[in-house]
């Protein structure tokens, strides 16, 4: 059977990128009862203020750590980028200005990204070919949109506070409704796809067989990847919830390489996390607590991946997204 | 071989990528560890009090440089005898672990002849090398 590594660690057969669901496990009674709790916390915190004062330094250290460590579990298991859940979630209920959040967020997808990569790499099913022509794009436009960003929280957090809000509600609405295809059907003929020479072959670990692939549609998906980079740079997270997408549903890409794909091009679209690191937005009290935290994390959810069921998981984290999204949302009034 | 057949195979420089970013990836965790471990612990003196830190770290990044005296750009770099500073090392080494790699991928590849994919790493590394630059932080 073989193996990848997600968060350092050694995974067999990339159980997230597996079509079907893992089996409805007892470990999940354990998991249950803290994220039923945080869940009946949440619309209370919602409308709380955070105060600096309420814990000392090293408190405020700690808990971040544990809050990336849990977003580091139940990423892996719900299958959801790192960065998605971290930056609604800490600049609703962290003292940090959301300029630090922003350029914690992108090292910490950065971070989880690069741990992930090489194994995804030695499975084949990240791509070179693949991962290159889109992050080159991305990864310019997240260029623009960190300095957008950087630029509209000076001007007034609110709008950035607000914008993030709408946004995670509808990557909630988009994780909710996008429907993956394992193996899209695909016109080879496409000029772009054969200029770039953009394709490869994967050995699918549940049956076996050899598959190859390659994609279409290729000028208008490595497009999409420039709203990708902007959103990206401009509110610090990964972007997986959107490459993923383009790369199954526009470009054609079979449903493992586009995930494997996506967050290889997450590890090389690092731009973003430079220029934020040269304005000075990284403090590395918030980021190296957050990247240690998730990177542990993963480890942990990736040994409890195959023990629960990662459609209920899932469905409970966009509730946590909606809330966190409403939360940031509020915070744009203020309140 | 036609076209499509080319298409279909795994460039052979990506194991070498897995393997060398693999490599980096544990060098990462054990600098940050190393590094915020000297921070936090207070083994050496920071620059900026803690107590300083935390009552500033709520203010926008421009402010929060202007009311402590932050360092923008690489200045961290000159200034690692301060605890505050160490845990850069780990930051700037991770952020640094794609350009290492675009710079063998490139190589092999453009040695191969495969110079569409060999340029797009090219292309790749000088957006990376631009950000990390700081120009782009004295434009903006």
């Amino acid at each position: 059977m073989p193996s990848v590594t997600t968060g350092l660690v050694a995974v067999p057969n990339i159980p997230h990128l597996n079509a079907e669901p893992a089996a409805f496990g007892g470990n999940l009674k354990l998991i249950l009862p803290p994220i039923l709790g945080l869940l009946l916390l949440m619309p209370q915190a919602v409308f709380a203020q955070t105060d600096t004062n309420a814990l000392p330094w090293w408190g405020w250290a700690f808990l971040l750590f544990l809050t990336s460590f849990l977003i580091g579990i139940f990423g892996v298991l719900a299958g959801i980028g790192g960065g998605v859940l971290f930056v609604p979630l800490v600049s609703s209920f962290f003292p940090f200005h959301i300029d630090f959040v922003r350029g914690a967020g992108l090292f910490i997808a950065l971070s989880s990204a690069l741990a992930a990569a090489p194994g995804l790499l030695k499975a084949n099913l990240a791509s070179i070919k693949l991962a290159f022509p889109a992050g080159l794009i991305a990864s310019a436009f997240s260029l623009v949109g960190a300095m957008l960003g950087l630029w509209l929280s000076a001007l007034n957090p609110g709008y950035i506070h607000g914008s993030l809000g709408l946004l995670i509600m509808i990557i909630v609405g988009i994780m909710f409704f996008s429907k993956r295809t394992d193996y899209p059907a695909v016109n080879p003929n496409d000029k772009w796809a054969a200029f770039f020479n953009i394709g490869g072959t994967y050995i699918e670990g549940t049956t076996g067989k050899q598959i190859q692939w390659t994609v279409h549609r290729t000028l208008p998906g490595l497009f999409s990847f420039s709203l990708v980079g902007l959103l990206a740079g401009m509110f610090g997270m990964g972007a997986g919830w959107a490459n993923v997408p383009v790369l199954n549903l526009i470009m054609g890409a079979p449903v493992k390489v586009a995930v494997a794909t996506s967050g290889f091009i997450l590890s090389i679209t690092d731009s973003a996390a430079w220029f934020y690191l040269n304005k000075g937005a990284v403090l590395p009290l918030v980021v190296v607590p957050s990247m240690v935290g998730i990177i542990l994390g993963s480890r942990i959810g990736a040994k409890l991946l195959p023990k629960v069921e990662p459609g209920l998981i899932r469905m409970i984290l966009m509730v946590v997204l909606l809330l966190a999204g409403l939360r940031s949302f509020v915070k744009a009034f203020g309140i | 071989m036609n076209e499509l057949e080319t298409r279909y195979q795994n460039l052979p420089c990506q194991q070498s990528y897995a393997k060398l970013l693999g490599i980096l990836v544990n060098l990462d965790l054990a600098l940050l560890i190393l590094t915020f471990a000297i921070y936090s612990f207070g083994l050496i003196d920071p620059l900026l009090p803690i107590k300083e830190l935390t009552a500033a770290w709520g203010l926008p990044a421009g402010d929060y440089i202007a009311r402590t005296g932050g360092i923008t750009g690489w200045g961290w770099a000159l200034k690692l005898n301060y605890g505050d500073y160490i845990p850069f090392i780990g930051i700037a080494f991770l952020a640094s672990n794609s350009m290492i790699c675009y710079a063998i991928a490139g190589g092999m590849t453009l040695r191969r002849g495969r110079f569409v994919i060999g340029f797009n790493i090219v292309l790749d590394f000088a957006v990376s090398f631009l950000a990390a630059s700081d120009l782009l932080h004295n434009l903006h």
